[in-house]
């Protein structure tokens, strides 16, 4: 399976990307298979206009036995019968954010960490004290340096494509998919070997660090690919005159691309076949859906 | 009174103090394990109280006598370090008007008082921790730091909740009517479970649906047309419709009314558990709030155990001595200032402990460019203040007496972003700290003070201040100097420090300044480029870190100032050194005798 063991990370390019579609439809699939999970979003909505559309959101089935983060402030509207494990440190908007299992079938609202520590802190508390062996985590827009702040945790990336965006969806999937094949630093040893000068940085690689570089540095080794700020034009500059490794690896687990009038066949054929085959998932709610997404491809 | 609650205190000590010490390096490794104890940590809290400070050794102490006697039992030992580390922080009880809340009739939820279901588990998870490290003490230590449990009662309510002693929930167990309505919502549930399982396989066998757990899905668009309209003849089960795209629609399983009926069933039932869990929560809660002063008591001495223990293992780690005050004057016998001694194995030199004994109020200490006058102030200041944060401090013996305040004057103590000159700092600083001493027991390092005016001026300046607080017994004022034309007064310190190796330097002057000598004359042959860093470390292993009594200017030795050999060994051009040393007619640097044309 796919998601089964470990920490699937899953974010996406914007509001609405399928995230969250994604998200529950992994736990759904890990239930079916019999298999616990943990689930967990990322913040809380505290603003008054936007409670009603995160709570509806963020509502999620759970099955006894199945572990997520609340907020004490969501408690109340519960239906699972949760048995509080742990409380994480600090307060949102909505009271303390506490770890529960749920004790019979039922629903809650799902909330979790905005700070990346408190996050680890969570998951590494979850799975070290054994309440769950595999976690979801439902994360934060464009937060892919979430993907880093959790150890070993396995990506996934969610998007919407529909007639007006195909092409900018498909070229976020492609640029995406640069980063993620980008060198490991062991890669291009001989590189390094053969005397080219190496520049290492530490932090985000941006655009005006990259202007004041010197123009005989030849390798650019960053942390993790979520490092890199830069578009894709230069993006592709850079790797045209340079060598980019990264000197850790983050796993990828696979695309989600939730289609809205535009026909599957077309956006593979725009994908191209290496793109195309890394999309695990083409809509959880079809009626193959959630099988397509349990089969391990990647 | 905890520690935490002392904010006054950190008064004592002003952030420049702190900064000059280099202390901040070595706070980073007290590890407190509680919330608590994290509390008092992060304040930097550095007392006044000798009462205080004195009890705090006696609690390390206490600890370290635990250990001699039940340290082999190394798995009791990390229990004890386990459960002080699951200890949470708890719920404030400040907003709980705890006389109101006992007199609220039982189910009349929601006023002042009642806990909430995590505020709840916050006091079980605590009491188990808390229980825990209390049976893993001995009887001396539970004495010394008041760790008593006496809420047996109340812990035995809290585990009725929960699967184990570190969770919670409101349990059945708690109320017979919450265990009927509970199972009813499972009757209705598996009902309603039942049904579904029934239309989802009347939607598979009549439309080839397969909604496995899911409530909607997304099917093409004619087929979506065919099962709406077979649909709504109503022979073949139901199904909503609706589109989603240009090529697909949403469907979704339509309830029946036995369904329907089943699901206000259970939300009514849901509503009934809801008010029977919330009475049952503001049960507990009154149990709770009638605790408070034993969870106070508790979090005090899990505050104190928790401080002595993390201060024990920085005392081990180190090998640190209790200070002794004694009223007067400082004393320090092989003192080892921490943060220089790493810098020192960083640097591979050789660090040189710390020996001086103050019994006047003022202390001047001269002494060479790089010649270590700045690292005797900071090391001063950094046992003193460790003394003073309730510490164990790095020397064979320490003595001293408790400021009421710990001040520095000098480079980076803050006063240039007020749009100040350094000397214009340094007024303004010293005016404080006169006004200070006349009420307080002053400790105050002044590091160059004056150097930025005119020699003739700051001499006399520093003679005039050093005159007055010489009358200050109460005090210890340090000030580290170049200005050598100090008069001398009564009840002062004259020090200097022993400066640069003359016989080493000349070693390595004449071996053509490819190698380094010693102090043993040994020379060690190094590359002629050489990098800052290994030049510093030449002068390092060439500088006697010593403490000498100042004699008074009367012979050669006591005016040299070593500047100019300093800079050469730094690497400064020699014709321009050469020419320094013309310039100083007169004054007996010998420097010709070390470069033989």
């Amino acid at each position: 399976m796919n998601f089964l063991n470990g920490i699937n990370l899953v974010t996406g390019p914007g509001r609405a990307c399928g995230k969250t579609a994604f998200a529950q439809a992994a736990a759904l699939s890990l239930r079916n298979a019999g298999k616990g999970f943990a689930i967990l979003s990322i913040g809380v909505e505290g603003s008054v206009a936007g409670r009603e559309a995160a709570r509806s959101d963020s509502i999620v089935s759970l099955a006894s036995g199945e572990v997520f983060i609340t907020a004490s402030g969501f408690l109340g509207a519960a239906t699972c019968l949760p048995e509080i494990l742990d409380v994480l440190p600090g307060e949102s908007a909505f009271g303390q954010l506490a770890i529960a299992r749920a004790s019979r079938f039922g629903k809650a609202i799902l909330a979790g960490p905005e700070r990346n520590e408190y996050l680890r802190w969570a998951v590494e508390r979850i799975v070290g004290e054994g309440w769950a062996t595999t976690v979801i985590v439902d994360g934060a827009l464009n937060r892919i340096t979430q993907a880093a702040s959790l150890r070993s945790a396995r990506l996934f990336y969610a998007l919407r494509v529909d007639a007006s965006n195909k092409r900018s969806m498909a070229g976020k999937l492609r640029y995406l998919h640069r980063l993620i094949s980008l060198p490991l630093l062991g890669d291009i040893e001989m590189d390094i070997r053969t005397g080219k000068p190496v520049s290492r940085i530490k932090g985000p690689l941006t655009a005006s660090l990259l202007g004041g570089m010197a123009s005989d540095v030849k390798v650019i080794v960053v942390e993790d690919f979520s490092k890199i700020f830069l578009d894709e034009r230069d993006l592709t500059d850079l790797m045209k005159k340079r060598v980019l490794a990264v000197a850790s690896s983050v796993e990828f687990g696979g695309f989600s691309v939730a289609l809205r009038s535009v026909k599957r066949g077309e956006f593979e054929t725009i994908l191209g076949d290496e793109l195309k085959n890394l999309v695990i998932s083409w809509d959880a709610y079809t009626e193959t859906g959630i099988k397509e997404m349990g089969d391990a491809r990647i | 009174m905890r520690e935490s609650d002392s904010v006054a205190e950190n008064k004592v000590c002003s952030p420049g103090a702190w900064l000059f010490s280099r202390l901040e390096e070595l706070w980073a490794e007290l590890q407190p394990l509680t919330p608590f104890g994290r509390d008092v940590i992060a304040k930097r809290i550095v007392h006044s109280d000798q009462e205080m400070i004195l009890s705090s050794y006696d609690d390390i102490n206490a600890y370290e006598s635990f250990i001699r006697v039940h340290g082999s039992d190394k798995a009791r030992i990390d229990r004890l370090a386990w459960h002080l580390g699951r200890i949470p922080r708890l719920p404030s009880f400040a907003d709980s008007d705890i006389a109101g809340a006992m007199d609220t009739e039982v189910g009349d939820v929601g006023m002042g008082g009642d806990f909430n279901v995590v505020e709840l588990f916050l006091f079980k998870k605590f009491l188990s921790n808390y229980k825990a490290c209390h049976d893993l003490l001995d009887d001396a230590l539970r004495e010394r730091f008041g760790f008593s449990f006496e809420s047996e009662p109340l812990s035995a309510l809290l585990e009725k909740g929960g699967s184990d002693s570190e969770t919670f929930q409101i349990s059945e167990r708690y109320d017979g009517e919450l265990r009927r309505i509970r199972s009813d919502i499972g009757r209705i549930g598996e009902e309603l479970e039942k049904a579904k399982r029934v239309l989802a396989e009347s939607a598979r066998d009549t439309w080839g649906l397969d909604f496995t757990g899911r409530d909607f899905l997304t099917v093409p668009i004619e087929k979506a047309v065919a099962i709406a309209s077979e649909s709504n003849c109503g022979t073949r089960g139901r199904i909503a419709v609706e589109p989603y795209d240009d090529f697909s629609c949403l469907v979704r399983i339509l309830p029946d009314s036995a369904y329907l009926a089943l699901e206000f069933r259970r939300e009514a039932l849901r509503d009934e558990e809801s008010c029977a869990e919330n009475s049952i929560a503001s049960k507990i809660s009154k149990i709770v709030q009638r605790s408070r002063t034993d969870f106070e008591r508790y979090m005090r001495a899990a505050e104190r155990l928790d401080l002595a223990r993390c201060r024990y293992l920085l005392k081990k780690k180190y090998d640190l001595c209790r200070p002794e005050f004694l009223g007067r004057g400082i004393s320090i016998k092989s003192g080892r200032f921490l943060p220089l001694l790493q810098d020192c194995n960083d640097m591979r030199t050789t660090y040189v402990p710390i020996e001086i004994d103050l019994r006047h109020p003022v202390t001047v200490l001269f002494g060479s460019n790089m010649g270590g006058k700045t690292v005797v102030l900071q090391s001063l200041l950094f046992f003193q203040i460790m003394a003073q944060s309730c510490l164990n401090v790095p020397a064979k013996a320490f003595s001293s007496q408790v400021f009421d305040a710990i001040e520095y004057v000098g480079e980076g103590a803050g006063g240039e972003s007020r749009g100040l000159s350094s000397f214009g700092h340094e007024i303004h600083f010293l005016s404080k700290i006169l006004r200070m001493s006349m009420t307080k027991s002053c400790l105050v390092a002044f590091d160059e003070f004056a150097h930025t005016t005119g020699s003739e001026e700051a001499e006399a300046l520093l003679a005039a201040v050093i005159h007055h607080f010489s009358g200050m017994d109460r005090c210890a004022i340090l000030f580290a100097t170049h200005f050598r034309g100090i008069a001398r007064h009564n009840n002062v310190h004259w020090l200097k420090m022993a400066g640069l190796d003359i016989e080493a330097a000349r070693i390595w002057f004449s071996a053509g300044k490819s190698g380094i000598a010693d102090a043993s004359g040994k020379a060690e042959f190094l590359e002629t480029s050489q990098s800052l860093e290994e030049r510093i470390r030449r002068i390092n292993k060439m500088m006697r870190y010593e403490i000498l009594e100042d004699k008074g200017g009367g012979g050669d030795i006591e005016d040299r100032s070593d500047a100019l050999e300093i800079a050469s060994l730094l690497g400064l051009d020699k014709n321009i050194v050469d020419e320094a040393v013309s310039n100083l007619s007169g004054r007996r640097l010998m420097y010709r005798e070390k470069y033989p044309e």
